[in-house]
Order: structure tokens, then C-alpha cells, then sequence
């Protein structure tokens, strides 16, 4: 359970990187086309495997579906603040 | 003249939102604190005890209701769950006319907890307003079909979001507050609309009453052909006696479901020929709001024919009720939609913040309207908390004994709220904010801590029984009273203009 929630959490975390702006503003380096395919195959991958892992522990399927949605809600939330707290704390420093 | 598809869709976003923002805010925040519902009744009649464990809780009640229930024509048993640890029986006549007996652990232990309108009236009042009979429920429907056309629009208006995916920029308030409101919009855009689709489900059939007309005469008829009950018992005089011994009835229970799956038992008519039990599941395993159902009879405890299967229709409803009060999640997935819950709530806040702030800093003379928005603003989203907080404190300060004291509760939560609108059309903005903010902030504090002073063996015996609820209750209050004060203090250090602020609540962004 924990580790599929934790697996969606990073599929998210691969997928915003694979987003030039965000990539820029963690990495400070323009992305490479290629680095950006893999981390987007390598976020949709984990993001499937979350799914997969959900609903192998979860009887139901429904409930595993709603379970699935409502941690992307949140995760997709807890990137987004921690590209933030990213951001805000780079622009302290420099 | 073309025209602008987008143009339109960011007005309707606009207005949709912001006639129905109070209504909506209020209904999703109330409706959020409903997903506790057993959780704050127990935290509301602290006198109910851990009595979960208790052994041979079906022959009990049963006891009971044949010492006390002598020729009632129902009897129901309520059994504690894993979320509630509220025990009891009725019995009586009809639906309206009943006795309820709350028991305790040890044997022939009655307890009296006080009388409270619990959490039962955040659920009741986020789809009634208070207002049964007046239409409450046509107003949430209302606001639940707005609540769709403004989450549909807003893909349109704030339609840069894809591009902007996990995007928050903190620099100015303004621009804070437009991609909080974005981002949270996306975040909890499959929540609002599954809640509010689902929602309008509940009362679908009162919300249309022409088909009910069409095909079978009156909205209750519908439901009966859709979902069909059993036969119709016909009161007769009392010849015959309900079964003493549950034992026999419980085995075969469990052999059909397992262990610890009964919610509720219910005799019908026990004291004639034909009566009948029907036990109800618990809802743990099922998406829909009906859980499964076995019959048997009264007085022989023989299994007999169950409930025929509801129509298609019927089964898409309950499916939908069921997503909508969430009975299947269990307590992580059920704080995550509470959660889900806030976050929406801080959507519609942020949006009439919004509204509010992009005008005020356009024009120069304020406008009638934008004096009306700012202290709506702050009687709903600061108000509201502030009532809540009030209803929870009356429910501690009430003597106990007090007749009608659940009553009085709710009495309690609409006359302070209605002190939040005076005191807020009254104040300049920014004073009002902060004092109804610090307002809150101190009844979360000394809720706790008059909890403490009444007595404080309950606190010791929540950490010896491990009553999670009352626990965790108690500290969700503090930190929700640490999350106001610190909203209060960020908007004194504001600097002074004549523009308000508001941070929606949450002081991370």
C-alpha cells in the first residue's frame, strides 16, 4: 500500500522533471531530449505499476480506483509545494 | 459578431462562482466535517465507553428487548463498529414513535450519554441548510449543478494549467492566490465533480419529479418500484414471540459473511406470525450505500426470502450515494478525501478572494458590490469556522441535563454565525478578519481545555482505552486552532492598505 502511494509520488515527481521549466528550475541545466523521454517513460511506467500494485492489494476494484485517484489529488499536490519550497528556497540563496 | 467562446466561459466561471461561492463553501465544508460523522458524536457524548469488545453483544440486546420491548411492533440492535463505539437498541412503534437505550460493557449496564446533535448535524446540515421544508435540499442541489458549471469552465478559464502543471508561484499575492487556486483546482477537480455528481444523485428523484409523475404517480412510488422492498406485514394481534437464543441466527450470519459484519438487526412485527429479522451488513466492502441484507424469521430464526434484486437504475444510485458518503473508505483513504474535502473548500475561498482582490486593485471608488463581496468573504469563510467552533464549545458549556440541548447546539452554531455577519459588515475589513480568525484560533484552544477542567479522567481514559477518536479529535482541534492563529498573525503583519487580504487558510502558500 504504502509503496504504491510512494511509487505515484515519484511517477509525479519523474513527470514534472520531464517539464522544461520545472527541470530548469530544480536542476538548474536545460534538459536533454533524451534525458526527458526517459523520465517521462520512466514516470508513466511507475505510475501504471502504482495502479498495479493498488489494485492487486485492494479486493475491490472500485475501491482501489477511488483509493488510486484521491493519493494522485494529493501527490500531484505534494510536488507542486515541494517545487515551490524548491523554488522559493533558490531564490534566497542566489 | 463571433462569439468568444473563451470569453464567455471565464464570465460564467466568474458569476457561477461567485453567487453561489458562500453557499457552496459552506455546504463543502460542513460536508467535509460530515466524513467524521460517528467520529465527532463519539467526541460529542463523551459518556459513551469502549464497548466494541464486549462479548455477546446480539443476546444482550436481545435481553433487553424482551425485558423492555414487550409487544413493540419493532425492535432494532445497533451494534459499535470500528467507528463508532455507540451500542443501542429501539423499539416502539412506526418509524417516529420510539424508545432508544444506549448499553454499556458490563452486564446490565445502561448509559445516558447526553443528549447532542453530533456530527449527524454537519451531515444533515450540508445538504438541508437547516432549512427542511423550505427547500434546503432544491438550494444544495442548486449549488452542486453550479458547482459543476464552475469546475467545467474553469478548465477553459484558467486554461494555461496543463502548461503550468505543478506550478506555484509565491512571489505576489495576487499571482499566489491565482495559481493556488488553479493548482487546487486541477488537484481536487475528480473530487468536486464526483461530489457533486453524485450529490445531485441522492435526491435525483425529487430534483426531477416528472418522471416520477410520468410513470408511476408520487417520487416515493419510484423508488419503491426501482428498489423493491419486501412483502408488506400487516400488524396483527400479538400470538407469537421472537426468538430468545440469537446464537443459532448468528452462526449462519457468519457463515455467510464472516465475523463482526453485522451492523444493524431489525425485527419487523416480532410479536406476530409472519415477523421477521433482517440483518444489515457493514458498509467495509461495498462501494454502494446499500450493504447487503439476510432475513430470517422471527420466531424460528429459519433463513427466508430476501430482498430482490433493485433495478439497474436503483444500483447506479446507490452506487453514487455510496461514493458520496465514502462508508467504504477506511480511516487513511477517509482522511484523505477529508483532505480532498478542505483543499475544495480552500478552492472556493481562494476564488472569492480572487474575485474580490483583482477588482480592488483595479478601480479607484469601490462599488457597492465590492463592499457586499468583502464582508460576505469574511462572515462565510471567516464566520463559518467561528460557528462551527461555538457549536462544538455549547456542546462542553450546555448544563447536561438541559431539555431540547440538541436543539440549543444548533441554536447556538446560527446565532454566532449570524454575530460573524453583523460584526463583519460592521468592522472595517481587515479588523474583522483578524478578530474572527483570533476568535477561532482561541475556542480551538480552550475547547480542549475546558474538555480538561470538566473532567479529567476522560482525557487519561482515552490514552488507557485508546479512544482514537476522542484523541485525535482533540489534537485535529489544536492544530486547526495553530493554522488560524497563524493566519491571523501573517494578516496583522500585512502592510496596512486599504486592500484586504486573505490567504485562504492555508499560510504554507
Amino acid at each position: 500500500m504504502l509503496i504504491s502511494i510512494f511509487l505515484q509520488a515519484l511517477a509525479l515527481a519523474c513527470l514534472s522533471l520531464a517539464m522544461d521549466k520545472h527541470y530548469k528550475a530544480v536542476v538548474h541545466g536545460a534538459l536533454a531530449t533524451r534525458r526527458k523521454v526517459a523520465l517521462r517513460i520512466l514516470g508513466w511506467i511507475s505510475l501504471l505499476l502504482s495502479f498495479g500494485l493498488l489494485v492487486a492489494q485492494q479486493p475491490l476494484l472500485g475501491i482501489a480506483v477511488v483509493d488510486w485517484l484521491a493519493w494522485l489529488s494529493c501527490n500531484i499536490l505534494l510536488v507542486a509545494l515541494l517545487l515551490c519550497w524548491k523554488a522559493s528556497r533558490d531564490s534566497v540563496t542566489h | 459578431m463571433k462569439p468568444d467562446f473563451r470569453k464567455n466561459m471565464v464570465w460564467l466561471h466568474t458569476y457561477s462562482g461567485l453567487v453561489m461561492g458562500w453557499l457552496l463553501f459552506t455546504i463543502f465544508l460542513t460536508g467535509t466535517l460530515a466524513y467524521f460523522n460517528p467520529e465527532i458524536t463519539q467526541w460529542m457524548k463523551p459518556e459513551l465507553q469502549k464497548v466494541s469488545n464486549t462479548a455477546n453483544m446480539l443476546d444482550r440486546s436481545l435481553d433487553e428487548l424482551h425485558a423492555r420491548g414487550e409487544g413493540a411492533s419493532g425492535w432494532s440492535i445497533y451494534l459499535p463498529n470500528n467507528r463508532t463505539e455507540h451500542w443501542y437498541i429501539q423499539w416502539g412503534e412506526g418509524r417516529r414513535n420510539r424508545t432508544t437505550l444506549s448499553l454499556g460493557p458490563e452486564v446490565k449496564q445502561v448509559i445516558e450519554p447526553r443528549e447532542s446533535a453530533g456530527g449527524n448535524f454537519f451531515r444533515v446540515f450540508h445538504y438541508t441548510l437547516q432549512l427542511r421544508g423550505y427547500g434546503g435540499r432544491y438550494y444544495s442541489g442548486i449549488a452542486a449543478m453550479f458547482m459543476l458549471v464552475a469546475v467545467f469552465s474553469g478548465i477553459f478559464t484558467h486554461r494555461r494549467f496543463f502548461r503550468d502543471f505543478f506550478t506555484l508561484r509565491i512571489s505576489k499575492l495576487q499571482k499566489a492566490l491565482t495559481d493556488f487556486h488553479g493548482l487546487i483546482g486541477i488537484v481536487t477537480m475528480p473530487f468536486c465533480i464526483m461530489i457533486c455528481a453524485t450529490g445531485i444523485m441522492v435526491y435525483v428523484i425529487m430534483y426531477m419529479p416528472f418522471s416520477s409523475e410520468h410513470y408511476v404517480g408520487t417520487e416515493r412510488q419510484l423508488s419503491s418500484v426501482l428498489s423493491p422492498g419486501l412483502d408488506k406485514l400487516t400488524p396483527k394481534a400479538p400470538n407469537s414471540s421472537p426468538i430468545a437464543d440469537f446464537s443459532e441466527v448468528e452462526k449462519k450470519i457468519e457463515m455467510a459473511w464472516g465475523e463482526k459484519q453485522i451492523r444493524r438487526v431489525t425485527f419487523e412485527q416480532p410479536f406476530t406470525e409472519a415477523g421477521r429479522i433482517i440483518v444489515d451488513r457493514i458498509k467495509d466492502s461495498t462501494l454502494s450505500r446499500q450493504s447487503d441484507r439476510l432475513v430470517f424469521s422471527a420466531h424460528t430464526g429459519e433463513p427466508l426470502k430476501g430482498y430482490l434484486p433493485a433495478s439497474t437504475a436503483a444500483e447506479v444510485r446507490r452506487v453514487f450515494f455510496g461514493l458520496h458518503e465514502a462508508h467504504f473508505a477506511d480511516t487513511r483513504l477517509r482522511w484523505v478525501l477529508f483532505l480532498l474535502g478542505l483543499l475544495s473548500s480552500a478552492l472556493i475561498a481562494s476564488g472569492l478572494t480572487i474575485w474580490l482582490v483583482k477588482r480592488l486593485n483595479k478601480v479607484r471608488k469601490r462599488h457597492l458590490s465590492h463592499f457586499l463581496v468583502e464582508r460576505l468573504n469574511i462572515a462565510v469563510i471567516a464566520g463559518l469556522p467561528l460557528a462551527i467552533m461555538a457549536f462544538f464549545l455549547s456542546n462542553r458549556l450546555l448544563p447536561v441535563m438541559l431539555e431540547n440541548r440538541a436543539e440549543i447546539e444548533v441554536q447556538v452554531f446560527l446565532w454566532t454565525w449570524l454575530l460573524c455577519f453583523l460584526h463583519g459588515f460592521l468592522r472595517p475589513a481587515r479588523n474583522a478578519w483578524v478578530e474572527q480568525l483570533w476568535a477561532t484560533a482561541l475556542c480551538c484552544f480552550l475547547l480542549p481545555m475546558i474538555d480538561l477542567m470538566q473532567d479529567s479522567q476522560r482525557l487519561l481514559e482515552a490514552f488507557n482505552q485508546l479512544n482514537l477518536p476522542y484523541l485525535i479529535f482533540t489534537a485535529s482541534i489544536l492544530i486547526v486552532g495553530a493554522c488560524f492563529m497563524k493566519t491571523a498573525v501573517w494578516l496583522t503583519g500585512k502592510p496596512m492598505t486599504n486592500k484586504p487580504y486573505k490567504g485562504s487558510d492555508k499560510s504554507s502558500c
